[in-house]
């Protein structure tokens, strides 16, 4: 590197023992910071980018994995998907298993935010517990609710069985129930995260905010709309739309509680695509719906990620 | 504090809303653990035992000792169970494995990101936050063909590569942040004092941004012990996850055992959030936190 690219704040300091070729390599600031982002670039390029690229390049193509062959076939995979019934009913059903995810965790996640935010005994108990939801897999969440729902054996039905409320055990994963209860299980874990992230949020709140509305003497209604809203807003937008995410991506809960069913009431994008890689072996369907179900999470991830970025920058 | 008429129904209030979040956050755990120490015949007996009435520790030890085992109940009459302690050592050392790989990659990466400017600096990084929307489902096919290719179905090496998607664009962003709250004055009197650019980084900041780094490593781990889909496609039942899917998948299910073998699996997760939390909470909001 030539040392009239090495910033002069730098330049005065530089190596008394004498610039090895790394160090001199590293002189220019720039460079050193290139040269120290390059193995994850290297790792994120060829890991996440070209796996992605890849699967738009299947999208338009036939593959067979048995003989190893792949042909092009231009726009065909996606006039299969457009034309098959699975398709539109499969979205609409992960926009709405989505609303349902939102509309449960972040209320929920927020109404505990709020009460953990307040003072009283058993408080940092109560807030340690909290982070247990967001900590166990999946997969153990969908065991965990698929047996208090069970039609066999579940905890809900024994206790509405005692109390009277059924004369026999009832099928909870009907075509009607299993799409907001495999949700149900969602919000739990979900609730979880966004009352973790709420409830930092409201601790950055300064309390003489409290102090000064309560001298205005100010009630617990206008305290909440006028200072605890605006200040955690941004928060807990930031998590509602993370769970939104979750909802249109969930896969795990649904392969351990319904795989689908029954029928197709639960056939989420993400289940309807894993099905058609590995049990179909339409590839190319597979990764056209792949295509759709990224352009619908980023729809949502890009104004995520823009809110996200423009927070980063606010604050540096 | 403040004091005034109302402040002894908020008070119930708040007693009553801390009650319904603890039953919230424990009661759906309450009836797996339970069915842990129950027999199956007693699984099914109405209405529910609440409290197992003859609890039994035998499921655990039939998951941890596997082997054939005949029990009332089934319609077989005995069901062979695979020791899962090969199993939880495998996920042990995935998840090890992924944390190392992403501290190596991600810490630089986020000192850089934290400290330097460079051509494509804002660029590169917009990017890898976008890159954490894109749906592991629409990744798991070419990870399954290039796999297939490289040799490196059910590796160790390959489920790490794999899983090293959704922890390093992650981490990058989370050790910014934590970059972002050391001053600046230390690595610049260590560069007066003749150190290197990169001895900076590893004698000045790497050190102070040991909560980052046990964060982030905790935060892989607990990744790596529940992520399902790779471990599904690329592996052939490595870690716990797929193997924990394939109990409930196999015709006769062993329901007990099961929820056993799912109580085991919970408990890592848990202690290591309960250890860390402190430092997990703030890396958990992935840097949408910076008061």
């Amino acid at each position: 590197m030539r040392r009239t690219l090495v910033s002069r704040e730098f330049q005065v300091y530089r190596y008394p023992q004498g610039p090895s070729v790394l160090s001199r390599l590293a002189g220019s600031p720039s460079i050193f910071g290139l040269m120290l982002c390059l193995p994850s670039f290297i790792s994120v390029v060829v890991l996440n980018i070209f796996p992605f690229l890849w699967v738009i390049y299947i999208a338009f193509t036939d593959v067979n994995l048995y003989k190893g062959t792949i042909t092009f076939t231009g726009l065909e995979n996606f006039v299969a998907v457009e034309r098959s019934e699975d398709f539109f009913n499969s979205a609409w059903l992960t926009v709405e298993y989505s609303v349902f995810v939102v509309l449960g965790a972040s209320t929920i996640g927020l109404l505990i935010a709020l009460v953990l935010n307040k003072e009283f005994k058993g408080r940092s108990l109560l807030r340690s517990l909290l982070v247990i939801p967001w900590a166990i897999p999946w997969i153990v969440n969908g065991f965990l609710w698929s047996w208090i729902l069970d039609a066999n054996f579940g905890l809900l039905n024994g206790m509405l069985f005692q109390v009277g409320l059924i004369k026999s055990y009832i099928v909870f994963f009907s075509p009607e129930l299993a799409l907001p209860l495999t949700a149900l299980a969602a919000v739990w874990i979900q609730s979880s995260f966004t009352g973790l992230i709420c409830l930092s949020g409201l601790q950055a709140i300064p309390e003489d905010m409290y102090e000064s509305a309560d001298i205005d003497g100010a009630d617990v209604l206008q305290k909440f709309r006028h200072i605890t809203a605006p200040w955690i807003r941004p928060t807990w937008g930031m998590a509602t739309l993370m769970n939104a995410i979750v909802g249109l991506t969930m896969f795990d809960l649904i392969f351990v509680m319904t795989k689908g069913g029954p029928g197709t009431s639960t056939l989420l994008l993400p289940f309807l695509i894993f099905r058609q890689f590995f049990i179909a072996l339409k590839i190319g369907e597979g990764a056209a719906l792949s295509i759709i179900l990224t352009l619908l999470v980023l729809s949502v991830g890009l104004f995520y990620m823009i809110l996200l970025y423009r927070r980063a920058r606010f604050y540096r | 504090m403040r004091a005034n008429a109302g402040s002894r129904n908020s008070q119930v209030l708040t007693y009553i809303g801390a009650v319904l979040v603890l039953l919230w956050l424990l009661l759906p755990f309450y009836w797996l653990i339970a069915t842990s120490f129950m027999r199956l015949p007693d699984l099914a007996s109405i209405p529910p035992q609440y409290v197992p009435r003859s609890p039994t520790v035998s499921n655990y030890y039939q998951v941890i000792v596997g082997g054939t085992f005949y029990e009332k109940g089934l319609s077989q009459g005995s069901i062979e169970i695979r020791s899962i302690l090969p199993t939880i050592a495998n996920s042990i050392m995935v998840g090890l494995g992924l944390a190392a790989y992403t501290l190596f990659l991600a810490c630089p990466a986020g000192y850089a990101y934290s400290r330097y400017r460079f051509h494509g600096s804002n660029a590169t990084f917009f990017m890898l936050l976008t890159l954490r929307a894109v749906p592991l489902m629409a990744m798991v096919i070419p990870f399954f063909m290039i796999f297939r290719i490289l040799n490196l179905i059910d590796t160790h090496v390959g489920l790490i590569l794999a899983q090293s998607v959704l922890t390093i664009p992650f981490a990058v962003w989370i050790f910014r942040d934590y970059v972002d709250a050391i001053p600046k004055d230390m690595e610049e009197a260590a560069l007066i004092d003749g150190a290197s650019r990169l001895g900076a980084f590893y004698r000045v900041v790497l050190p102070l941004s040991r909560p980052g780094i046990t964060a982030i490593a905790v935060f892989c781990f607990i990744t790596s012990w529940g992520e399902f889909l790779f471990a599904l496609i690329l592996t052939n039942g490595l870690t716990l996850p797929p193997v924990l899917a394939g109990f409930q998948a196999s015709n006769q299910v062993a329901w007990t055992q099961l929820a056993a073998a799912s109580c085991l699996a919970m408990i890592p997760p848990v202690v290591l959030t309960l250890l860390f939390q402190k430092y997990l909470v703030r890396g958990l909001s992935g840097g949408a936190l910076k008061a």
